[in-house]
């Protein structure tokens, strides 16, 4: 037998056996930020972008409540039509590590308050990659407040996987994008004399803003 | 009496929750603001000594594209813009903005990126500067129709002393619906003569003294019938003439000008008679008083006139093939060509030594480079013994002992010619052809080639004096799409690309409407 197949499968046979593994969690989910400023009318009608969630943590016991630790990708975008020409479409994705502080104050009603920092990356294109685009990171903080529903999936048994479902409201600190050097994307093949490409300044996007979630957690 | 109920803790902070939840969603369901719905509609570029500007009316932006290192500079200006011109002379940019209800003028320095605005007594639609950039005159279009304007007073224009900042409402109060076209006066030393050209007449009036009521002269005499119109006036040299051409006029109508200043200058009016048909005027070369140059296309005719009608002093070159404009080169030299015929001719008007050629095909207008004594002919297709399709001709008129030379050089072109530009010095002449992004320089003296290939077709080019950079505008989507090239050069190295700069700050909006 393979060396590795041998010591995963002993790895796995070993997880239930250890009554004081910590638990662990994966989390996938919508979590959408909203933001006021003007500008944001640029890319979007209502304000808001759309982005999907996926994560793992792992939860400590306190002397009072429960702290979970995680560790979240999430990325979405949004499109609008820009001066009745063409599509402007902003994309952010970026990490986020953070913690909750989680009270149980019911068995089927968590509240938590969430802080967590990320470093995030957003993409503007105008009228398509072929006319403007530029990309532009930085880092970003959250905090929020929610509550997390707990499903006990087998109440059996003395150690269950758990089935959350967590809402959050919140908001998100970043500096404003600067969007500088708007340019073309550079050809695949470049020419042997190419023209130098001078940027556009389109300005500066706020991203600050609120921000709301809704995951599904399964936590073991 | 049972005691008032109780909400706990955990029930308040689920409706907290609820609460927040709701407020959220509420805050995601927001509007979209009018700043990006609207299209954008660039005005024309244009050009000063070391720029181009673009004018952006729906961000209220003026985009200022240095050739350089740099990017786009925004400068914020007032709303409403519809017209922007260079101010001659200057680096400055003169954006007529505003609404009905408060029409303005911004100057914009380009050099500071400063802009000053003025009141305007009316929502004009152009303006017309002095050759040396001291006053504008602004002016209403009939094709303008600017705002929602339902009725305009077109008989009215603004004087702008370019160097302040007050524009001086003048009430022409002429028969005519509306301006044609301005002309000033050379400069003298107590006034500067503006000569506004209206469909039924002309009025005068002196740029320095504006308080003084126009000068009002119609050509067509009172209960005349007759529908003649003007569509061109010609200043003499010593501002003592004013010459105007007529639409179904055999005659140059000359205006004798009073000396007057401060005062409404007087006026006298005459007929002189040339020849039939007459198709083109133009001051006469230096030296020449009291005279104007006259081409008859029916007659086959060019004219030098004396303005007082003294036939004696006329004198008269009878062309072979029928000529429609004419330009006036260095010395006693004229340039005479038909529109959509292939003859040009050249005349001494003093000597009376002319000659003339026959071009291999037709052209629409040259480009006449007066002290180069040279004119550019583009052709769409020439046809001769030695082939056919597009090209250039470039004619040169030099003096021989009893006759003016043509000099005809011809230049193959791929296609058409599309675009062209002098440079400020004229010695050097740029063009594109259609379907090509090669921009062609050429040496006026020596008919050099230059060749540089840029990434698109060019529609329009512009030469910038400081810096000695050539400008190429590209067609597409009208965002603002230019190549800044060393003028003259094969290396593509020096070059820059702009792209889509009209979007520059837009998304830096503060105070524009939601």
């Amino acid at each position: 037998m393979n060396p590795r197949l041998a010591l995963l499968a002993a790895l796995v046979t070993a997880l239930p056996a250890r009554a004081d593994w910590p638990t662990l969690s994966a989390t996938v989910g919508y979590a959408s930020q909203v933001y006021l400023s003007r500008s944001w009318d640029l890319v979007d009608d209502n304000d808001h972008l759309p982005m999907g969630r996926i994560g793992a943590g792992v939860t400590f016991e306190m002397a009072a409540g429960l702290v979970d630790v995680e560790a979240a990708y999430q990325a979405g975008n949004t499109s609008q039509t820009l001066h009745t020409a063409g599509p402007a479409q902003l994309a952010l994705q970026g990490f986020d590590v953070g913690a909750s502080y989680r009270w149980p104050v019911l068995r089927y009603l968590h509240p938590y308050l969430h802080l967590g920092l990320g470093w995030d990356w957003a993409t503007l294109t105008v009228y398509g990659d072929a006319r403007l685009l530029q990309s532009v990171s930085n880092f970003a903080g959250s905090g929020m407040v929610g509550v997390q529903v707990p499903l006990v999936l087998n109440p059996k048994l003395k150690r269950s996987a758990v089935l959350l479902l967590d809402l959050g409201f919140g908001g998100v600190l970043r500096p404003g994008y600067a969007f500088d050097a708007m340019a073309p994307k550079p050809p695949d093949k470049k020419p042997e004399d190419p023209i130098a490409v001078r940027p556009t300044d389109l300005g500066t996007l706020p991203m600050s803003g609120l921000a709301y979630r809704l995951l599904v957690t399964v936590r073991y | 009496m049972s005691p008032a109920p109780t909400t706990s803790p955990r029930r308040a902070l689920f409706r907290a929750l609820l609460f927040a939840a709701l407020a959220a969603a509420g805050v995601a369901c927001g509007t979209r603001g009018t700043l990006y719905t609207s299209a954008l509609k660039p005005l024309a570029l244009v050009a000063t000594s070391g720029a181009v500007v673009q004018v952006v009316p729906q961000t209220r932006r003026a985009v200022i594209v240095t050739p350089g290192p740099g990017a786009p500079r925004p400068v914020r200006i007032s709303a409403g813009a519809r017209y922007a011109k260079r101010v001659p002379g200057t680096d400055a940019v003169a954006i007529l903005t505003g609404s009905a209800k408060a029409p303005a003028l911004d100057v914009l320095d380009v050099a500071s990126g400063e802009v000053t605005t003025a009141e305007v007594p009316g929502l004009f639609d152009a303006i017309h500067f002095s050759p040396d950039g001291r006053f504008g005159v602004l002016v209403y279009l009939p094709s303008g129709g600017s705002g929602t304007l339902v009725a305009r007073n077109l008989n009215e224009v603004g004087l702008w002393a370019t160097a302040g900042r007050e524009v001086t409402r003048l009430q022409l109060d002429t028969e005519s619906l509306a301006p044609r076209g301005v002309l000033f006066g050379p400069v003298e030393p107590n006034r500067l003569l503006v000569a506004v050209t209206l469909e039924r007449g002309v009025a005068v009036f002196d740029a320095l003294h504006p308080e003084v009521a126009p000068r009002r002269i119609s050509i067509r005499p009172q209960g005349s019938t007759v529908e003649s119109a003007v569509v061109k006036a010609v200043f003499s040299q010593d501002a003592h003439w004013l010459f105007l051409r007529a639409t179904g006029l055999d005659d140059v109508i000359a205006i004798e000008l009073g000396p007057e200043v401060g005062r409404s200058v007087s006026a006298s009016i005459n007929f002189v008679a040339g020849g039939r048909g007459l198709s083109d005027i133009a001051a006469p070369p230096a030296g020449l008083a009291d005279s104007v140059l006259a081409v008859y296309a029916a007659s086959k005719e060019a004219w030098l006139l004396d303005a007082r009608g003294i036939q004696d002093n006329a004198k008269r070159l009878q062309l072979t093939d029928a000529a429609t404009r004419l330009a006036v080169l260095s010395g006693n030299r004229v340039l005479l060509w038909g529109e959509g015929s292939r003859s040009v001719a050249a005349w001494d008007a003093v000597d009376g030594r002319s000659g003339s050629a026959l071009l291999d095909g037709a052209f629409a207008s040259p480009v006449v480079v007066p002290a180069l004594d040279k004119a550019l002919f583009a052709h769409a297709a020439v046809s001769s013994a030695a082939g056919t399709g597009p090209a250039l001709s470039t004619v040169t008129v030099s003096e021989e002992t009893n006759r003016l030379r043509l000099k005809l050089q011809s230049i193959q072109l791929s296609k058409p010619m599309t675009a062209s530009v002098l440079d400020g010095e004229t010695q050097r002449f740029f063009f594109t052809v259609a379907q090509s992004p090669a921009v062609v320089t050429m040496d006026l003296r020596t008919l050099q080639l230059v060749e540089v290939s840029l990434d698109s077709v060019a529609q329009g080019l512009h030469h910038l004096t400081q810096g000695d950079w050539l400008v190429a505008e590209h067609a597409g989507f009208g965002y603002g799409d230019v190549t800044a090239v060393p003028a003259g050069t094969t290396d593509r190295s020096g070059a820059m690309h702009y792209a889509d700069f009209a979007f520059t700050d837009d998304l830096d909006r503060p105070g524009d409407p939601p």
